[in-house]
């Protein structure tokens, strides 16, 4: 054997002894990842940024609007993007192992599946060995791929409930029919806050609106929904599916699973659910559903621009729009499908003490009388509604179901709704001009801005009937050279509680709330009162679309020129649809001070709007208070 | 003395139904999953009732005694009983459909269900006892007079 001279036996012990120090050594696949990450700066990536909810803070920064601690694998990733993508790509790396009790649920490959396809689209992978981890959670809760298309649904307006008067939106995965055949055993995703269940009112404005509770995703089971909001609420609901590729349900798929049992903030007017569910599809639509330059995020909004607007490729977002009617609703389609002995038979059963045994019943033949019965099974249930158990409507649907188990089973093939969509009603947001004429003031102008949402002239679509609901609706009066602010109504509610069937408890009693600012009349200024009014009273239909209503108005104000504080309004008034694109609302009150100076003041007014058009209308308005005036408006909503 | 031990004997054996509701109905709190009332904050807390199985515990539940096929349609059957028993009145619907859906029910054999349970319900409803009885009698009895036939008459339609 050679002998090697003495400096090749140091340099080859070197080699051997010290492999680091003879050759750079090859990076670990992490750290190759890390690497690439940091270089192409992908942790900016508006995607990973919309998968971490983070926000860019004023004064430079990130903050996420999750603040669940399982939701980061770095201990600063709340904070930081770059540290998170780096935690994650770690994270996947990870074997199995005693501190996350081998369950493969915890590993990052599963908690965080949308982050670790975006990654695995977003780096180059090749070469890289990553553990084979089985996501058994994942799976079942998916129905091992079977979503097949992704929905959001409108439960509309519920004026029973103050936050409810703007609607709710739900996601809803839908579910492969050959794996789950009906859909009410789709799974729904809810974003709401966890409020206390009996709640004081003024306690849960305060928090809503100042972001006092948490909110979470959370899942179910459909039925619960249409349960909930179609027979308990009578809300109608409106399903929206969208039009999204295999990739994009499965990227909707993958981060709601990342997001159930996380909490967020809860902020009623803007971090809410339909900010949560815009950001949510905007993940794979590429369109902002929501304009970034209002502060207030409604559920309308989200679903007019979910019908109105594109998905980056140009084609249409939603693909499919279906109804799905409240109980109220469909005691009302079935009423109104009804023949004129068929409803002689209902009301003569509901007037004489809900026996069965009436002629007009008894005489007719058993489709008809089907038809009626299946009419009185979804009145009492409407009418069991916040009754308790031993309520008296229970024997009466009692005696239903055992009359009508005897009739042959047959379907009744009910005409299709006349409901019309959400999307087709105006936009929520309302600014309008007008050029006003008035008596002391002559000749001058108005503008007028209403962040939302609807009224009484507003094209009926997918909201309350006969109801108005406003929130900070300013009007701006230039008259005299000069502009003033004329009103603000804060809030402005107010329902007719109309009964379509004119069976009792279909309707109620009509009703308002109203607080704001407004002049003490027409005909002063600078002589603005404060005041909170609330009103009952009871509308009929007397034709088909016409409604004629009074109410008794109270209210407390602020007083003006020595008014007063109290004031009691009796008034009369008229919702008439004269026409498809003429509707008009007259009120003729008499306002009486019950303390002050004021004399008694007749208030009248009429106001008319002009057109079907969803982005703008025409509307001429006459008011009476003190000062006579006339205007004529320009309304363009967005 | 040797019948009765032969009885007891034979009660011992004979297994309770996989469908007995009491389990069911107690163990998954069923009874409680009603809703009616509509309070303040139901417009943005609906979430109350969904915290139970939302997916922080959800990645653990598929072991859930909770969450098979029996006991969604107890669940199901409970929540949506009005509905199921106008529907089986009229004879068809889709919360009916979606019952027999989860009992795996052939689409081919559902006239005959549907026929044998309406007729089964049209006993019920001749009791006069019928409407005094809570919704959560109801639907628990309705449950396991269903699963009754669905096992044993029904058993080779129903999956």
């Amino acid at each position: 054997m050679t002998k090697l001279p003495p400096v090749f036996s140091v340099l080859l012990l070197s080699i051997i002894g010290f492999p680091s120090l003879a050759w750079p050594s090859e990076p670990q696949p992490v750290e190759r990842l890390i690497q690439q990450a940091k270089i192409k700066n992908i942790h900016e990536d508006p995607y990973w940024l919309a998968l971490g909810h983070y926000q860019r803070r004023y004064l430079g920064g990130y903050k996420s609007d999750v603040f669940s601690k399982d939701f980061f694998l770095s201990e600063h990733g709340r904070n930081n993007p770059e540290e998170e993508l780096k935690a994650t790509i770690e994270g996947l790396f990870q074997e199995l192992d005693s501190d996350s009790g081998n369950n493969p649920n915890l590993h990052a490959q599963c908690r965080f599946i949308a982050r670790f396809n975006w990654l695995k689209n977003s780096l180059d992978w090749s070469g890289v060995n990553l553990p084979k981890i089985d996501c058994e959670g994942f799976r079942k809760w998916s129905f091992d791929g079977g979503v097949e298309s992704v929905s959001l649904i409108f439960a509309t307006g519920y004026l029973g409930n103050p936050a409810s008067f703007f609607g709710h939106p739900l996601l809803k995965f839908n579910l492969s029919r050959k794996k789950v055949p009906s859909f009410l055993f789709d799974t729904s995703v809810n974003y709401g806050a966890i409020t206390p269940p009996q709640e004081n009112p003024f306690v849960y404005a305060f928090k809503g609106l100042m972001g006092g509770y948490t909110a979470t995703f959370s899942h179910r089971n459909f039925f619960y929904n249409t349960h909930n909001y179609s027979e308990n609420e009578l809300r109608d609901m409106w399903e929206y599916e969208l039009n999204l590729s295999p990739d994009e349900v499965n990227q909707i798929l993958w981060h709601t699973w990342e997001l159930l049992g996380k909490n967020f903030s809860y902020y009623f007017l803007a971090d809410n659910c339909a900010s949560r569910m815009a950001e949510h599809m905007e993940l794979v639509l590429g369109v902002n559903l929501l304009p970034d330059y209002v502060p207030w995020a409604i559920p309308y909004t989200l679903f007019d621009s979910l019908a109105h607007e594109k998905k980056k490729d140009g084609t249409p977002i939603v693909k499919r729009f279906s109804y799905i009617p409240s109980r109220q609703a469909r005691l009302r389609e079935k009423y109104l499908s009804l023949s004129e002995p068929e409803i002689d038979a209902v009301h003569a059963i509901v007037a004489d003490n809900e026996e069965l045994d009436q002629n007009k019943f008894v005489s007719l033949s058993e489709n008809h009388r089907s038809r009626v019965i299946e009419t009185l099974m979804d009145y009492y249930e409407f009418r069991t509604i916040g009754m308790t158990e031993d309520g008296a409507f229970k024997k009466i649907k009692a005696r239903l179901l055992a009359e009508r188990i005897k009739l042959p089973a047959m379907k009744w093939d009910l005409k299709n709704s006349a409901a019309t969509s959400p999307h087709d009603g105006q936009r929520a947001v309302l600014t309008g001009v007008s050029a006003v004429r008035s008596e002391k003031f002559k000749s001058g102008f108005e503008f007028r801005l209403r962040p939302a949402y609807y009224d009484f002239l507003a094209l009926d679509a997918g909201r309350p009937a006969a109801s108005s609901v406003g929130i900070f609706d300013f009007t701006f009066a230039f008259t005299d050279k000069k502009i003033r602010l004329k009103k603000l109504d804060f809030i402005s509610v107010e329902t007719l509680n109309i009964s379509q069937t004119g069976l009792p408890a279909d309707g109620g009693y009509a009703w308002k709330l109203g607080l704001g600012l407004e002049p003490q009349d027409q005909a002063c200024t600078s002589c603005s009162i404060f005041k909170v009014e609330v009103g009952f009273g009871k509308a009929f239909r007397v034709f088909d679309d016409q409604i004629f209503f009074t109410m008794l108005d109270g209210r407390i104000q602020t007083s003006a020129q020595d008014s007063g504080h109290l004031a009691l309004t009796p008034n009369i008034g008229t919702l008439l649809d004269i026409s498809n694109g003429w509707k008009m609302i007259n009120k003729i009150g008499y306002r009486m001070y019950l303390d002050g100076t004021a004399t008694r003041e007749p208030i009248l007014s009429s106001e008319n709007r002009f057109g079907t058009w969803r982005d703008w209308d025409i509307r001429l308005t006459y008011e009476r208070h003190v000062d006579n005036q006339a205007k004529v408006s320009l309304n363009y909503y967005w | 003395m040797r019948i009765a031990i032969l009885l007891l004997l034979a009660l011992i054996a004979v297994p309770t139904p996989s469908y007995a509701s009491k389990n069911i109905w107690t163990q998954c709190g069923i009874g409680a999953m009603i809703f009616r009332e509509t309070g303040w904050a139901a417009a943005i807390s609906n979430i109350i009732w969904d915290l139970g199985t939302t997916a922080s515990s959800s990645a653990s539940s598929s072991e859930d005694q909770c969450a098979g096929k029996q006991a969604s349609a107890a669940k199901f059957i409970n929540v949506a009983y009005s509905n199921i028993e106008e529907e089986i009145v009229i004879g068809e619907g889709a919360h009916l459909d979606a019952m027999l859906d989860i009992l795996g029910c052939d689409a081919a054999a559902r006239p005959e269900i549907i026929s044998g349970i309406r007729t089964d319900f049209s006993k019920t409803l001749s009791d006069p006892s019928y409407s005094a009885r809570t919704h959560v009698q109801k639907s628990e009895a309705f449950y396991n007079d269903l699963m009754e036939n669905v096992t044993v008459k029904y058993g080779k339609h129903c999956s």
